[in-house]
């Protein structure tokens, strides 16, 4: 059964497009009622914030694939298709593997992909959509991804500057659940990064801007608590995180301040955050004991370090995608030899059987013994001639299909069929 | 050495080099680490070297306790060091400091075997088999344990302090304690160590001064116990009057750590003086 994949993603479509055919949960499960209806076969739909595929194995080609999507989506075909890519059979499979492996992903190595691939699956399976073939792709493809991550480290290290912080302030203090992070300034990357530090168990946030309202804003997103801009220095003794992103054109915090503060904190340490442009903390204050200051080119560096050390991996993980795609490809192959499997066997038990009634009607004075001893002979016979080819067929290895045609044209079994 | 001593030792030694290997596997190649396990094997490889270390005692009937030689010693060291290590892993999460503490373990186990044939001609003086004299050694080898564990967790402060300054947050550092971590497990295991340490050296000068109560006091192990011990009296008021923490701090652990193994091995080497026999 040929499989096709077509779809779009951050490479090749604009937001815009990519949004208009970002189907919710409900109307992705219309859709392939509809695909079902429409064209037959299965189909299954993977719609993430960066991508829509649609996945079908049946007759259906692409230009029917794209106007049925076009259609659902409430859009023209002609507006559309440019953006679509289009895999077949072998293709198609290696691409799903890619995808579901995180490589095809904007942030290479990402896990959030797995999980959807897991719903895509889930959906399909609610409403029937799918059969053995691209269900046991997906159960592939889910293997794959497990296994890449388990054996690589294309998902290992940090993936955002947010992430970033979060790591290094663990690499400090250990469990987060009883940090106080502080906000000075309310910028959207300080708003991130704190984000970031709270879904990861931070006790509790104060924020702190120039303007106090804005303070208070932010606060209230956050769950945390505003203070007040001239409390910074003892904000500086209570915090365990301070993250700094005023609009400031000169440091706000001198070395000299921490450096106080460090005595009233009796020396706990303090992990300093300078996300602004220009710098908000005076660069001296990352030398003093116990104070870890990171400015926005810093956690950039982890980050892109880490990203390239995740491209390193992408090669291995090339590997384990090749032999996963393989598996699947002679799950399939051996499928599709079935019916030819068959009828090999058929055709030479008819055989055995003409032949066998034959030499035995000829043979009228064997005793009943003699007579089973030939049948069995006969049996064994057959069994062996056939192993090898049967079992060549079961494994799918190779140019199955050229053995397929070979043995259909050799042993003549269309005519039979 | 009888046969059940040789083969428990064999079989413990075993478990701790396939533990050091996972341990360094972890630290070095940040691969899948199963912790669980991993301390259940040193767990069981303590208890080997504990059946080890009781089948050389009752082998002689005149011994109470296997501390009487530079062989004894060195064994029981490096059992105590990982027993420290068991309860601080099981406790603490500071599985890297496993890639330092098990090296120094089988060290420790590797010289006691050097040190075997040592054993017949460095007899100690027959009062040695005195109950108090054993309570002494005891005392000051978990007490040196201790402060071997605090000086790893110091050790690992350090590199990951460094690591963290550099702005090279890469692999290594990735598997190392938390600095805050590390450094509250250094200060917790000096100051569990030293109460030990002083009951050990005070018990050790009752029973000397109650057997000779001149001669003793310039032998050099004497002298040494003394600077150490100083050394982490200053590194524990620093800590709890000053609020020394980090660098400084783990400054001085490591020359805590240093004036021990003076003490310990180096005026050992002397044979000279009133611990010559150790």
């Amino acid at each position: 059964m040929p499989i096709i994949a077509i779809g779009l993603n951050h490479k090749t479509a604009p937001v815009q497009v990519r949004e208009s055919l970002a189907f919710s949960h409900g109307r992705a499960k219309n859709l392939l009622e509809h695909l079902r209806a429409a064209h037959g076969g299965e189909n299954l739909l993977l719609c993430t914030c960066n991508r829509t595929e649609l996945y079908h194995s049946g007759s259906a080609e692409k230009p029917a694939l794209i106007s049925s999507l076009a259609e659902r989506a409430g859009l023209g075909c002609a507006e559309i298709e440019d953006y679509f890519y289009c895999h077949h059979d072998r293709e198609a499979v290696h691409h799903l593997l890619h995808v579901a492996a995180g490589l095809d992903s904007m942030v290479v190595g990402e896990y959030e992909i797995l999980n959807q691939v897991k719903e895509a699956l889930a959906a399909a399976e609610s409403v029937n959509a799918i059969g053995p073939v691209l269900s046991r792709l997906l159960h592939e493809a889910l293997a794959a991804g497990k296994r890449v991550r388990r054996e690589t480290a294309i998902s290992r290290g940090v993936f955002s500057v947010g992430g970033c912080a979060v790591v290094l302030a663990r690499a400090i203090f250990g469990d987060l659940s009883g940090a106080q992070a502080a906000i000075v300034g309310a910028g959207e990357m300080a708003e991130a990064v704190a984000r970031h530090l709270v879904s990861s168990g931070a006790k509790s946030v104060f924020v702190t801007n120039r303007t106090y309202d804005r303070a208070g804003q932010l606060a209230a997103m956050l769950g945390g608590e505003a203070v007040h801009f001239e409390d910074l220095p003892a904000l500086l003794e209570k915090c365990n995180i301070l993250i700094s992103s005023t609009a400031a054109p000169h440091p706000i915090i001198s070395r000299q301040m921490i450096a106080q503060a460090m005595r009233a904190r009796r020396n706990r340490p303090l992990f300093l955050i300078d996300i602004a442009v220009p710098r908000d903390i005076e660069a001296g204050a990352g030398e003093l004991d116990n104070v870890y200051l990171y400015n926005i080119d810093d956690l950039s560096a982890v980050v892109e370090r880490d990203s390239r050390a995740r491209l390193e991996e992408a090669e291995k993980a090339e590997r384990i995608l090749q032999e996963q795609a393989e598996q699947f490809l002679a799950w399939e192959a051996s499928r599709e030899a079935l019916p030819t499997l068959r009828a090999l066997q058929d055709k030479f038990e008819a055989i055995r059987a003409e032949e066998l009634e034959e030499a035995l009607r000829r043979l009228p004075n064997l005793s009943g013994a003699d007579r089973q001893r030939i049948e069995q002979f006969s049996r064994a016979l057959v069994n062996k001639i056939l192993h090898l080819p049967v079992s060549r067929l079961r494994n799918g290895e190779g140019r199955q299909e050229e053995v397929v045609e070979a043995l259909r044209r050799i042993f003549e079994l269309d005519e039979k069929r | 050495m009888n046969h059940y001593e040789a083969w428990f030792i064999a079989l413990s030694l075993a478990a701790y080099g396939v533990t050091a290997f996972f341990y360094f596997r972890h630290l070095f190649g940040g691969r899948e680490f199963w912790s669980r396990p991993t301390l259940l094997l040193l767990t069981a490889g303590l208890g080997l070297h504990f059946l080890a270390l009781t089948a050389h005692t009752v082998s002689d009937p005149q011994k109470a306790l296997p501390l009487a030689n530079v062989f004894e010693t060195l064994s029981f060291s490096a059992w105590c060091l990982v027993l420290v290590f068991v309860l601080v892993e099981s406790r603490w999460k500071l599985t890297a400091l496993g890639a330092l503490v098990l090296p120094l373990a089988l060290v420790a186990m590797a010289a006691s075997f050097l040190a075997l044939h040592r054993t017949a001609q460095n007899q100690p003086p027959t009062s040695l088999s005195q109950a108090w004299l054993g309570v002494h050694v005891t005392l000051v080898l978990v007490g040196y344990a201790a402060f071997t564990l605090s000086f790893c967790a110091a050790v690992a402060y350090l590199l990951q302090d460094r690591f963290l300054r550099s702005k090279r947050f890469q692999g290594l550092s990735r598997q190392l304690p938390p600095v805050q971590v590390a450094d509250e497990a250094a200060y917790r295991l000096a100051a569990l160590g030293f109460p030990v340490f002083t009951l050990g050296l005070i018990i050790g000068a009752i029973w000397a001064y109650s057997t000779q109560p001149s001669g003793w006091a310039w032998d050099p192990k004497v002298v040494w116990s003394a600077v150490t011990w100083l050394v982490f009296v200053v590194y524990l008021h620093a800590r709890m009057a000053s609020g020394w923490k980090g660098r400084k701090a783990a400054a001085l652990l490591i020359i805590g750590f240093l004036c021990v193994i003076v003490t310990y091995v180096f005026t050992g080497l002397l044979k000279a003086g009133w611990h010559h026999f150790v």
